[in-house]
C-alpha cells in the first residue's frame, strides 16, 4: 500500500475545520483508505521555508525505508510576502525526489488583492504551475483557479476566520485533491482506483 | 576594503526605533568602523532565517569576487521564536554561507516580554545552547551573546519596543557588544 503524507500549514493540521477528520486532509485520508495510507504532516504558522528545515526530521527520516511514497504539499499562505518561496518549493521538491518521494503540489488560495502576499502567491502559483514539471514534481492540485475556494477574500461562507476552510470548503479541497491523486498514482499502481 | 555584511530580520533595518537612518545598531556599526571597512546591511521584514536561506542569489553572489567578507547575522523573530526546526535552518544557513567564502558571526536570540516570551523563550534557550556550543562546527566564526547582556537578559526590560524590537537605547548596547566580537575575528586574520 503506498504511503501519501499531507505537508504543509494550517490548513493541513485542520485549522478551520471542526476536527481532523473534516479537514482536507482528513477527507483525503477517508476518501483513500483501504488503497493508501495516509498521514498528515501539518503545524500551523509554518512557512513553506520551515517546512523545507523541517522535513528533514519530520518526513524524509521517519520514512526512510517505505519504497511507495507520496507527498502532497500546500502552503503559501504564510510566505506569500516573501519573494524566496518559490525557491524554497524547487529545492523542497528536488530533496524530497532525491530521497525517494513523487511530491504532488497545490496552488494557495489568495487573499485580498492589494497586500503584498497577494502578489506574492500569485506569482507563486504561477511559478508552479510554469515549474512543477521541472522541478521533477508529478502535479500539482489547482486551488487559486477554483471560483468557489480559489480565495478566501470577502468568502465568509467558505472561510469565516478570513484565511482558513471551513468544513464545507474543505470538502471541497478534498474533492480537487483526491482525483489529481488517483490519476496521478494510477500511472504507476496498476488498478488503483 | 574588506566586506562586513549585517543581515537578518527587521532589527537590521532599524524596526524599534524612530530614526532607523541614525539609531539602528547596523548604522552605529557603520559609523564605529567607517573608513576601514565597507560596512553593508539589509534586513526583511517578518523572515526567519529559513527564508533569507533561500536569497543568496538575491543578496550575496555579487559579492563572490570579494575576497573578505564577513556576515553578521542578527535573526530570532521569525524562525526562532516559531519554528521547533531553526536549528536546522541556521545550521544550514551558516553552512551554506561559509562554503561560499563568507565568515559568519551569529547572535544569540534574547528573551522577549509579552505575548511571545511563553512560546519563544523555550525555544531560544535550545537554539542559543547550538549557537555557543555547537555553531563552530557549521563553520562559523564567532557569535555575539546578545541574550547573554544584562540589557537583554530578562523580560520586560527597558531596551525593546513593544517586548520585541531594540529600541536606540538597545541598538546602541548591540552595536556596543557587537563591535568587539566582530573586531576578534579580524584580528585573527590580521585584519585589524
Amino acid at each position: 500500500m503506498p504511503l501519501l503524507v499531507i505537508y504543509g500549514n494550517s490548513y493541513v493540521a485542520g485549522v478551520g475545520a471542526s476536527s481532523v477528520a473534516l479537514s482536507f486532509p482528513g477527507r483525503i485520508r477517508a476518501g483513500l483508505t483501504g488503497y493508501w495510507d495516509t498521514q498528515i504532516v501539518g503545524r500551523s504558522g509554518n512557512t513553506a521555508q520551515q517546512c523545507y528545515f523541517a522535513m528533514s526530521d519530520t518526513i524524509i527520516k521517519p520514512y526512510a525505508t517505505t519504497s511507495d511514497k507520496w507527498l502532497l504539499f500546500y502552503e503559501g499562505t504564510n510566505c506569500g510576502n516573501q519573494s524566496t518561496y518559490p525557491k524554497c518549493y524547487r529545492q523542497l521538491t528536488l530533496d524530497l525526489i532525491s530521497a525517494g518521494w513523487n511530491v504532488i503540489h497545490m496552488t494557495t488560495a489568495t487573499p485580498q488583492p492589494g497586500i503584498a502576499s497577494y502578489y506574492g502567491i500569485l506569482q507563486g502559483n504561477k511559478i508552479i504551475r510554469n515549474d512543477y514539471a521541472a522541478w521533477g514534481a508529478k502535479g500539482y492540485v489547482e486551488i487559486a483557479n477554483d471560483p468557489i475556494i480559489g480565495s478566501y477574500y470577502n468568502n465568509a461562507t467558505y472561510y469565516p476566520d478570513a484565511v482558513h476552510p471551513n468544513d464545507t470548503a474543505c470538502q471541497l479541497y478534498a474533492d480537487l485533491c483526491i482525483p489529481t491523486i488517483r490519476q496521478l498514482a494510477s500511472n504507476y499502481y496498476r488498478g488503483l482506483p | 576594503m574588506p566586506l562586513l555584511y549585517i543581515y537578518g530580520d527587521e532589527q537590521v533595518i532599524g524596526t524599534g526605533v524612530s530614526s532607523p537612518s541614525t539609531e539602528s545598531f547596523p548604522v552605529l556599526i557603520r559609523k564605529e568602523l567607517a573608513g576601514l571597512w565597507n560596512v553593508q546591511s539589509k534586513g526583511y521584514y517578518g523572515w526567519g532565517t529559513s527564508s533569507l536561506y533561500f536569497n543568496y542569489e538575491n543578496d550575496f553572489a555579487e559579492y563572490e569576487s570579494t575576497e573578505s567578507k564577513y556576515l553578521y547575522l542578527v535573526e530570532g523573530k521569525q524562525d526562532i521564536g516559531i519554528s521547533p526546526y531553526d536549528v536546522n535552518a541556521l545550521n544550514q544557513f551558516t553552512r551554506r554561507m561559509t562554503n561560499a567564502g563568507w565568515n559568519v558571526i551569529l547572535s544569540t536570540a534574547y528573551v522577549t516580554a509579552g505575548r511571545w516570551a511563553t512560546p519563544w523563550i523555550e525555544r531560544y534557550s535550545i537554539i542559543n545552547h547550538a549557537i555557543r556550543n555547537i555553531s563552530q562546527q557549521w563553520g562559523a566564526r564567532a557569535y555575539v551573546d546578545i541574550a547573554a547582556d544584562p540589557g537583554f537578559s530578562s523580560e520586560g526590560n527597558p531596551n525593546l519596543l513593544d517586548g520585541i524590537w531594540p529600541n536606540a537605547a538597545g541598538c546602541q548596547i548591540i552595536a556596543d557588544i557587537s563591535i568587539p566580537v566582530i573586531r576578534s575575528v579580524w584580528e585573527a586574520d590580521g585584519l585589524a
